[in-house]
């Protein structure tokens, strides 16, 4: 079998759970969207991360992104719940 | 009933005619969602950072395509791990092989430890009795 990245794994595994059933195709979409903003763009542990590591752009960038990837994920689960 | 967002729309719109030909499957259910994680993941990635890139900066710029680029490899990922047929999935292999060989355009690698997989455009089909790729 391939070996995978972690993200993608981390992927299939959060897609792979138990209770969605294959045929759920907005709740793996959702699932697969919450998995890769954690993935990609985690949320900075530290919150005042962005003064003292002089990555503003990059930091506020990722929060976007990020922020936009679950308000996407929870509109599929929650209209489709 | 609430309208979706159209980041979200979009997103659906994309996922829910994957797979839908109910006589086309791949090997395992993983591999199924997989398949629609990545689409899921290609129509996200090209809502949230739509191509041109728009920015202020340079600096805003190489981070928005370094997030696309992120996710767009993992997309790529899945689906080549859809692909990707092991022989404890389905003792397939050596039909696989012969259908292959009398398909131009389409590779299939064989590696030691039993596993193949494909390469080019193309999908293993398996409706009524009848493999084909």
């Amino acid at each position: 079998m391939t070996e995978l990245s972690l993200a993608a794994q981390a992927m299939l595994d959060a897609v792979g759970d138990d209770c969605i059933h294959p045929d759920d195709k907005h709740r793996i979409a959702a699932a697969a969207l919450r998995a890769a903003a954690d993935q990609v763009v985690p949320e900075m542990a530290h919150p005042d991360a962005e003064e003292w590591l002089g990555y503003s752009t990059w930091v506020q960038v990722e929060s976007r992104v990020r922020l936009r990837l679950l308000a996407i994920a929870e509109e599929l689960k929650v209209k489709y719940d | 009933m609430t309208e979706l967002s159209p980041d979200a729309q979009t997103v659906l719109n994309v996922v829910l005619p994957v797979y839908d030909d109910e006589h086309l499957y791949v090997a395992t259910a993983e591999k199924h969602a997989g398949m629609i994680a990545a689409a899921a993941l290609r129509a996200a990635a090209d809502r949230v950072v739509p191509v041109p890139i728009k920015s202020q900066t340079p600096e805003e710029y190489w981070a928005l395509l370094g997030v696309k680029n992120r996710l767009l490899s993992i997309a790529d990922e899945l689906m080549a791990n859809t692909y990707t047929i092991s022989a404890e999935d389905n003792d397939v292999t050596e039909l696989v092989k012969d259908v292959a060989d009398k398909v131009d355009g389409v590779t299939v690698k064989f590696k030691e430890g039993g596993y193949i997989r494909m390469t080019g455009d193309a999908k293993i089909v398996i409706s009524e009795g009848r493999i084909s790729l």
